[in-house]
């Protein structure tokens, strides 16, 4: 911990993090509305003491807004790298481990997801599907994990040849345990990196869908969606428009600062 | 009791006729193997028990395929290890020293390596041909292995008791969780670890390297094999802890009854342990005998020269180093008849045309070289 907070960019995408988070957390505590509190008499109100960051259409505070939206968008960006994440250790790990015949198979199934527009295989998947929360997370995990598996299938080939593996199999460790205890554990490095950065771009495909209206539906907060009904009042209402982007802008900073923080901790150049 | 310091005595001039026969008589390392006989159990201990044969390798051939071509690594190799004793392997880098104790285990690298003929019996089992699945029962737990880097065989990011806990966890599985800890502590006692407990909690670059090497044999005797394969286990120690080492491991065979091959490029460690001798040129064992037989009259011209080409005390003001000339021929590349006969100083036309068969001299001696056919 002490090597992250002495390296400046990780500290700083930590600090941005924190900040969000603690935003996201404390949402009911520190807002006096609720975020579908409509009342038409306030609408289209400029930021002002009552309404810190002004309200939209239906009078609704967009502060409030705001804060639950921090929720939906940071769950959404953890949740779908976690699916990634396990989607791309598993597959990368057998392919790595027991290369051949399984490693082609596997590895030309990674090439074919990634011949994909993901976007449009979203679109697609969403169509199919009717767009929830749940169903968005499972989507975008689903769709990135092919760079992880290839980091890890990369690791592991190298890892494999290590001593400690094959004294492990010398002394009798079933393969599994071996894959599990020895080999992820020494090859998570690159991939902690990656799921960082995947974070913001999570976060970044979760506000699009939302914008485009096919990710988190209305009138559950989310950032996109905010966006989405500025639109309708794109020329009157600055406050719409500039709060959301703003906050995805740093959400989506501060993750990248920590995973190119961490790239320099954790990737040993000599 | 001190190492003794290595005093050469005499050296009889070669000879060079056809059918000469060298009279080297390398007396340090009998005299080292006498000096620590009386530290390796009482005559009794030692006569009686290494008749029983554990494991008897016949025949043995491991190649590489490549492209079609079988590249033999280990050709025809034959020896036994009697129960609760000591295989010396001796041998230059690349001879197939490793290889042979990869073959027996299973572990070859790689899929183009693989056993082409010949049989090894483990206690009355015939294993080269088995399932993986039967192969597991014995690897790890009646034949386990020791490598040369003890710094890179532990994992790093894992201390000590979970890497011992998890060979515990195979094969010693009545040993409840509660109880691991003072079973650990039991086994680093008894390989000579000082305060166990907190190296149990330590990570591996936090102890050295004979403490590593330690820690290794304790992850090995675990499930109280019957063979211990140890593949250099001192190379990579410094002197003092090689001795400490070669010490542990005798104490071990005392103590629990296994049994080891030692695989070494240095004699001195050989010279320490061994009942028996192997020695390896090129793939093929060159010559197999009891320890005092060949260390007081080695019979092959390799054996011989690899005596010679320690420094003496008396060539003190002489400047050359006798060494043998030439190089180890690579595997694939290797002359016609006796593979060793470009280098040898005794070879006669015979050598070129033939290999020969391993001749035996006398019954506890084994030499691969036409001056002994007769």
């Amino acid at each position: 911990m002490k090597r992250i907070l002495k390296n400046k960019l990780a500290s700083a995408g930590l600090l941005i993090i924190t900040v969000i988070s603690l935003f996201a957390i404390f949402a009911p505590v520190i807002t006096a509305y609720q975020p579908n509190d409509i009342n038409i008499t306030d609408s289209l109100l400029a930021p002002s003491a009552a309404h810190w960051m002004g309200t939209d259409l239906l009078g609704r505070d967009l502060f409030c807004r705001m804060a639950y939206g921090a929720r939906i968008s940071l769950i959404v960006g953890l949740i779908a790298v976690s699916i990634s994440v396990l989607i791309g250790l598993l597959l990368g790990s057998i392919a790595g481990y027991y290369s051949g015949m399984i490693d082609a198979i596997i590895m030309r199934f990674v090439d074919i997801m990634l011949c994909f527009p993901s976007i449009f295989l979203i679109l697609a998947l969403v169509a199919l599907l009717e767009p929830s929360i749940v169903i968005i997370m499972a989507v975008i995990g689903l769709t990135s994990w092919m760079g992880i598996s290839r980091l890890v299938r990369a690791e592991i080939l190298s890892l494999k040849e290590r001593d400690y593996v094959l004294a492990a199999r010398a002394c009798g460790v079933s393969d599994f345990k071996i894959i599990m205890r020895h080999l992820i554990p020494n090859a998570i490095a690159p991939v902690i990196i990656s799921a960082t950065l995947g974070v913001a771009a999570a976060i970044l495909v979760e506000s699009s869908l939302s914008f485009l209206g096919i990710g988190v539906q209305p009138p559950t907060p989310s950032w996109g969606n905010i966006l989405m009904d500025a639109k309708a009042s794109l020329g009157i209402a600055w406050w719409m428009t500039f709060y959301p982007g703003l906050a995805i802008f740093i959400t989506v900073l501060g993750y990248n600062l920590l995973g190119e923080g961490l790239r320099d901790l954790l990737i040993p150049r000599k | 009791m001190p190492r003794p310091v290595i005093i050469y005595n005499y050296q009889k001039p070669m000879k060079s006729l056809i059918n000469g026969r060298r009279q080297a008589a390398p007396l340090q390392f009998l005299k080292l193997f006498e000096l620590y006989k009386n530290q390796r159990g009482n005559a009794q201990t030692r006569e009686h028990q290494s008749m029983e044969k554990l494991l008897e390798v016949k025949n043995l051939t491991t190649c590489f395929v490549q492209e079609g071509r079988e590249i033999p690594l280990v050709d025809d190799v034959s020896f036994f290890i009697n129960k609760n004793s000591v295989l010396g392997f001796v041998g230059e880098s690349g001879c197939g020293k490793t290889m042979t104790a990869l073959s027996l285990t299973g572990l070859l690298p790689g899929k183009n390596c693989k056993i082409v003929s010949g049989k090894i019996n483990f206690n009355g089992q015939t294993i080269n041909q088995i399932k993986e699945k039967d192969l597991k029962q014995i690897r790890g737990k009646e034949i386990t292995y020791i490598f040369q880097e003890p710094s890179t065989c532990l994992n790093p990011v894992l201390n000590i008791k979970e890497q011992l806990s998890e060979v515990v966890q195979l094969y010693c599985k009545e040993i409840s969780p509660e109880q691991i800890n003072q079973f650990l502590i039991k086994q680093l006692e008894l390989v000579g670890i000082r305060s166990p407990e907190e190296k149990l909690l330590s990570f591996p670059h936090q102890l050295s390297g004979g403490e590593k090497q330690r820690v290794m044999i304790a992850m090995s005797m675990i499930p109280r094999p019957a063979l211990l394969i140890a593949d250099e286990p001192t190379t990579a120690l410094d002197v003092t802890i090689q001795a400490q080492i070669l010490k542990l491991l005798d104490k071990l065979r005392q103590e629990t009854g296994v049994a080891i091959m030692l695989i070494s490029h240095d004699l001195n460690v050989i010279a320490e342990l061994s009942d028996y001798i192997a020695v390896m040129y090129a793939g093929q064992i060159v010559e197999f005998a009891k320890a005092e037989q060949l260390l007081s009259k080695p019979l092959h011209p390799y054996t011989q020269g690899l005596f010679e080409c320690l420094p003496k005390k008396e060539h003190n003001n002489q400047n050359k180093l006798k060494a043998i000339i030439g190089e180890v021929p690579k595997s694939g590349n290797f002359p016609t008849g006796c593979r060793f006969h470009p280098r040898c100083p005794q070879k006669f036309d015979k050598c070129a045309q033939a290999m020969p068969a391993l001749f035996k001299p006398n019954p506890d001696q084994e030499v691969r070289c036409w001056l002994c056919s007769d």
